[in-house]
């Protein structure tokens, strides 16, 4: 009881101290309808593409609703030198090339468009980066301190991660952005009475670092740094596939990008900026021109991959306090506790 | 909850039946009482005289009872000024008289001069408003604001009397046989009844004074009011006054009439402070056992004032005790407090604080891994010394010093400094002119600490401000209060300094050349006697400020918005050249109209010039935040303020109620660009524009002052807004008005505090204020798979109305006589009933789902308990 009470106090405290956060739902009298054009050209086909579309309605805890459509008349990607890349309506909002787009660094590139309402737009001109051609996956493992729910208590523990960073080589040509995404698939391991039992799950990891990792180069123009790129728990035995998609962006991409993510991470406090419209590189021919969100995003995108082992990062650090999760034990497959796992061994995890 | 409310009670109980009171007194305090409301005059009477005295059981005709309590006893009384009754033993009268009579057939006695000064024990200042009488002579008279007296008395020997509110009533022999000075020290009354009940002010001065808008507030006011952890705050008294607000806990400074906080000059000793919060404005850098008082201008600001364009704090520290040593403190439960003052010669005193909060220990404590690597601290230090050079001479030298350190889990901390000094020179140019030279100096450093491998690194900024001021005040009969004077400001700002903790870190270092600049102000200002009802004063101050180099100014395309691409030169400036300078006359002008002595209308216009900003863009001011100079793009802010008054005084002076009117037009402020970069942006005037604004309101004000229970309610209605005029691309709210991040229209404050003993008092405070204003989404969309929001123009909705209730308990331990030790403790819940009071309401995409949500964030959620034993020695 007077644990409770002590408890109960400090945790007041801490609301006085560091405030209290509460999920809360606004029911927005008025939203806008913008135009917002998403478009992004880059070395990857697959990724480059243009959506056009208009704002939706904020709801507060809801799904995004269906964006609505906006017509045009003719959208296209010129180059400086006068070479018009044309794109078409695919589907709903999404155009594609309808050519392969043959980037060079170092070359400059806009968006035009026009609506059938006759409002035409341009981006500003951007010029292609350079690509990241070498970089490497380490890692290493740090102690973090984690609270543990264990039925209503709440214990604080310290446990061991894997540092997941990413050493890169600067080109150092220009000053330019880097999107990271880091994904992975984790190896999750279950034990059985059965003998055949399948006892080793697959699990995707989407994004393994929390918000956007965006950075400039500016403080590395030339030279080699590392930087983390996500966390993976050492807990479990099994290992851990990564793969880290670098997008080398324009200074423009690198600003906007930085600013969604400052966005994201607002907390409402006096150390983040009050709310504000995030402005991109398009605008209207005519002063009367309706005003569009977005921009026009050039990328050239690389990927590195790397399988970790777990055993092998714990063996390397063996000072830290490194704690285990018990396997837990399956009837036939580990896919009674794992249903998200892969339907298949992913080829990297093969021999 | 119910356990502290319990305690709460059960203490109030425990202590009203200890501190029971004698019935004879007081059924006498109730007469004194009651024969006060009815006749506006206040019977003064020694402690021990009151025995002697017939108490009747009741009385029907209140009027008479000084007849009544000194018939058929040895003593007499007289009236002083209409306002005070003097109780004293008849036998001094007589024997007066009986001399006089004497004398009087041989020749005329003499006249000659008193003079002196009344000093406070406890606060170790002088006493306003301090009451010095000979009953023999049936004569008194009261000091002024600076503890001084001066009366003519007939030769011979008396017994004089020196009261005051409080305080022990002093009696001395005094043999005037020629002009005299006297020093008295009053020491503080702990007796159940409080016999000489004096204001430290006139008792009609919010009627009488000249000032529309201006309050003064002793220590010992705050002092009734519910401490926030155990302090009492000058910058949360100040709060509670109409017209004076904040956007919520947390957030650093405060407003005042539509202002933003960097438009309040707050000066210590005369020194500007830059930052007057701790932690985040839960504690107010001003330690209690270091103040004397608080006087807020907000309506007319005195000539002798300028640089910023909404109000004046002025914090006035207590001086040593010239006699005897005292130390005093506080023990709370996160911070604790200790002062020592006395004689360090008979022309010298001092006076010492120091101050630490340490709420780490808690942190440590709280099962949340964040909060475990999150530290917070504040230590802060006054230092005074008085030294009187001759009786026409004296020094003053005050320092202050601080120190806050904030980190929030592992990554990120913040830190501020501050560091004030101060020596005042005052002197007396023959008997008629004084003079009041001030050196100042005042530093402040912030930085921002990264704490995280390998992004370590130290965001410094810097103010670094110089001053000399020289006030000449005419004390003459003709133009008494004739003032003029000068002052020069030197500035130099640090506008950002990005350093790698080590040479791993991935940090470049960047710095941003640093601001320097020159303020030369001129003023003067005098009385206006028109009549006793008819009276003022008109000031004027000159300022010129000038940016000066070495700097290098970006030159940009003319009649476009200014933004890196637009570049055209770039000018460099020397050390010492003028970039720029700015400059205007800055009147002053105050009449009041007394209809009767409880009556008054006062009316005030100025205007006022500023040449220093704060940068912000966030929800609220943090202490980091950017000050910065005028230069060759951003010019003064600019503002006349219009001002006019009613106030009326009910129930002899007992109740006082004001209704003031105000409008500010403010035809220069500077604003930001949305998605602002303010720190360590070389070219930081692309992100700034220049706009207006205007505020207007109404200020009420119910004030009772006298008995058990007293207090005030106020209720503000303002309204304040902004605009920017300049091209599109940085358009906000479509070049249209928009309201203030501080415009909150209505609020109400109550005030109580309720003393049905002496030692024991209990507070209350309780507040509503309408939401501040925001900006919501109005839609989202996504870019590269990225939940974007798309927001609505500046501050066009408002978050939830904020009220908040506060109760507070003093208790003074039992003291015996002659006791050194006195003690007393003080108890407070801050927000009682735990509302959540949103601070803001901010949105982001959830971190499972990317849905879109709204979060509340209440920087106080919870009902704040708090506990502090304060104790002094003399």
């Amino acid at each position: 009881m007077k644990h409770r009470s002590i408890s109960g106090l400090f945790l007041g405290l801490a609301c006085f101290f560091f405030s209290c956060v509460d999920e809360i739902t606004i029911q927005l009298k008025e939203a806008n309808e913008v135009l917002v054009v998403d478009a992004w050209v880059g070395n990857e086909p697959e990724e480059t593409y243009i959506r056009v579309y208009k704002t939706r309605p904020f709801v507060s805890s809801s799904p995004q609703g269906k964006e609505s459509q906006v017509k045009l008349e003719r959208i296209y990607v010129e180059r400086k030198d006068g070479k018009v890349f044309p794109f078409y309506l695919h589907k709903d909002s999404l155009y594609l090339s309808e050519l392969p787009i043959p980037l060079m660094e170092g070359e400059t590139y806009r968006l035009k468009f026009s609506t059938l309402e006759g409002d035409t737009f341009e981006s500003a001109w951007e010029t292609v980066p350079p690509k990241l051609e070498s970089a490497e996956i380490t890692s290493k493992a740090i102690e973090k301190t984690t609270l543990v729910y264990s039925g209503p208590n709440v214990i604080v523990q310290t446990r061991t991660f894997a540092d997941v960073q990413l050493q890169v080589n600067d080109p150092g040509k220009v000053v330019m952005g880097y999107f990271v995404e880091t994904s992975g698939i984790s190896e999750q391991f279950t034990s059985s009475l059965q003998d055949n039992c399948e006892c080793a799950c697959y699990l995707p990891d989407p994004n393994i670092y929390p918000g956007m990792n965006i950075r400039s180069n500016q403080s590395f123009l030339g030279k080699t740094i590392e930087y983390s790129i996500g966390e993976i728990p050492l807990s479990s035995l099994g290992r851990y596939y990564v793969n880290a998609s670098v997008k080398s962006l324009t200074e423009f991409g690198y600003e906007y990008l930085n600013q969604v993510d400052l966005q994201q991470r607002n907390t409402g406090s006096i150390f983040d900026p009050a709310p504000f419209r995030v402005r991109g590189n398009i605008t209207g021919e005519s002063e009367n021109s309706p005003e569009v969100l977005g921009g026009f995003f050039l990328f050239q995108k690389t990927s590195f991959e790397k399988l970790l082992y777990r055993t092998q990062i714990r063996t390397e650090s063996n000072n830290l306090n490194h704690h285990f999760e018990p396997l837990v034990q399956v009837v036939a497959t580990c896919r009674d506790v794992f249903p998200d796992a892969l339907p298949e061994i992913p080829k990297v995890f093969n021999p | 909850m119910r356990y502290i409310l319990t305690f709460l009670v059960g203490l109030m109980i425990t202590f009203s039946t200890l501190a029971q009171t004698n019935p004879t007194v007081q059924r006498l305090k109730d007469l004194m009482s009651q024969f006060e409301s009815q006749t506006g005059k206040r019977i003064l009477i020694l402690d021990k005289d009151i025995s002697q005295l017939s108490i009747p059981q009741e009385v029907n005709n209140l009027e008479s009872l000084p007849m009544i309590l000194t018939e058929g006893s040895l003593y007499s009384y007289f009236d002083f000024q209409g306002k005070y009754l003097v109780i004293y033993p008849a036998s001094l009268r007589e024997e007066y008289l009986a001399k006089k009579g004497g004398v009087e057939l041989v020749e005329e006695n003499e006249i000659h001069q008193v003079k002196g000064i009344i000093r406070d024990n406890e606060l170790r200042t002088t006493l306003a408003g301090a009451i010095f009488s000979i009953p023999q002579l049936e004569l008194a008279t009261s000091t002024d604001s600076k503890g001084n007296f001066e009366i003519s008395i007939p030769e011979g020997t008396y017994m004089g009397y020196f009261s005051s509110m409080g305080k022990e009533t002093e009696r001395r022999i005094i043999k005037v046989y020629g002009n005299l000075s006297l020093e008295i020290t009053l020491f503080e009354s702990i007796r159940d009844l409080d016999l000489v009940t004096v204001s430290d002010r006139s008792i009609d001065a919010n009627v009488m004074s000249t000032m529309p808008g201006a309050s003064r507030m002793p220590m010992e006011d705050m002092k009734l009011m519910p401490p926030l952890l155990g302090e009492v705050d000058v910058v949360k008294s100040m709060l509670l006054l109409p017209g004076v607000s904040t956007v919520g806990e947390g957030a650093s400074g405060f407003n005042v009439r539509g202002g933003g906080v960097d438009q309040n000059l707050i000066l210590m000793d005369g020194v500007p402070i830059f930052n007057p919060s701790h932690m985040f404005g839960f504690f107010s850098i001003f330690n209690q056992d270091a103040v004397k008082d608080a006087e807020l201008f907000k309506g007319n600001i005195p000539a002798k004032f300028g640089g910023r364009i909404s109000s004046v704090l002025a914090i006035n520290t207590l001086g040593g005790d010239p006699e005897t040593w005292n130390f005093n403190g506080g023990v709370g439960f996160l911070s604790s407090r200790l002062g020592v003052h006395g004689p360090l010669s008979p022309k010298t005193q001092v006076m010492a604080t120091v101050r630490a909060a340490y709420p780490n220990w808690i942190l440590g404590r709280i099962p949340n891994p964040q909060l475990i690597n999150s530290k917070t601290n504040f230590q802060d230090a006054n230092l005074r010394l008085d030294h009187r050079i001759n009786g026409n001479n004296n020094l003053v030298l005050s320092l202050y010093s601080s120190s806050d350190y904030f980190r929030f889990g592992a990554d990120t901390a913040y830190s501020w400094q501050s560091n004030l000094a101060s020596l005042k020179w005052n002197s007396y140019f023959g008997r008629n002119i004084g003079s009041e030279t001030v050196l100042a100096y005042s530093g402040y450093r912030y930085s921002v600490i990264g704490e995280a491998f390998p992004n370590q690194f130290q965001m410094k900024s810097s103010i670094d401000y110089l001053s000399i001021q020289q006030l000449l005040v005419w004390e003459g009969e003709k133009w008494e209060g004739f003032q003029a004077g000068y002052q020069i400001n030197h500035f130099t700002m640090g506008m950002g300094d990005l350093v790698p903790k080590t040479s791993e870190d991935l940090i470049d270092p960047v710095k941003i050349p640093d601001e320097q600049g020159v303020e030369l102000a001129l003023f003067a200002q005098a009385p206006i006697q028109l009549s006793d009802k008819l009276q003022g004063h008109f000031g004027i101050r000159y300022s010129h400020f000038a940016a000066l180099g070495p700097r290098e100014v970006y030159v940009y395309a003319p009649n476009q918005s200014r933004s890196t691409e637009r570049i055209t030169d770039t000018l460099s400036y020397q050390k010492g050249q003028v970039i720029e300078d700015y400059g205007g006359f800055e009147p002053r002008f105050a009449l009041r109209y007394a209809f009767s002595d409880a009556f008054s209308l006062k009316a005030s216009v100025n205007r006022n010039l500023q040449y220093l900003h704060l940068l912000t863009n966030n929800f609220a001011s943090a202490p980091v935040d950017l000050w910065k100079l005028s230069d060759h793009y951003i010019g003064p802010q600019k503002a006349w303020q219009y001002d006019l008054g009613v106030y009326r005084n009910f129930n002899y002076n007992t109740i006082e109620t004001s209704l003031e009117f105000y409008y500010k037009d403010m035809s220069s402020i500077v604003e930001y660009r949305d998605g602002a970069r303010l720190f360590l942006n070389p070219n930081l005037e692309t992100d700034l524009v220049m706009g207006r604004g205007y505020a207007y309101g109404t200020e009420l004000l119910l004030k009772k002052n006298k008995g058990m229970l007293n207090g005030w309610i106020s209720y503000t209605f303002s309204r304040t807004f902004r605009k920017v005029e300049t091209s599109s691309d940085i358009q906000i709210n479509k070049g249209e008005y928009f309201p203030a991040n501080w415009d909150q229209p209505h609020d109400l404050t109550l005030v109580s505090s309720f003393q049905p003993v002496k030692r024991v008092s209990f507070n209350a405070t309780f507040n509503y204020r309408t939401g501040r204003p925001i900006t919501l989404p109005s839609g989202i969309y996504d870019i590269g798979g990225n939940l974007v929001i798309d927001y609505q123009e500046r501050n066009q909705a408002r978050i939830p109305d904020y009220h908040r209730l506060d109760l507070g308990m003093t208790y003074h331990f039992y003291q015996k006589k002659n006791s050194r030790y006195k003690s007393y403790v003080t108890l407070s819940v801050y927000n009682v009933y735990a509302r959540r009071n949103a601070f803001s309401w901010f949105f982001q995409p959830g971190s499972d789902s990317g849905i879109p949500k709204s979060y509340r964030l209440a920087v106080i959620g919870t009902a704040i308990p708090s506990i502090t034993y304060n104790f002094s020695i003399r």
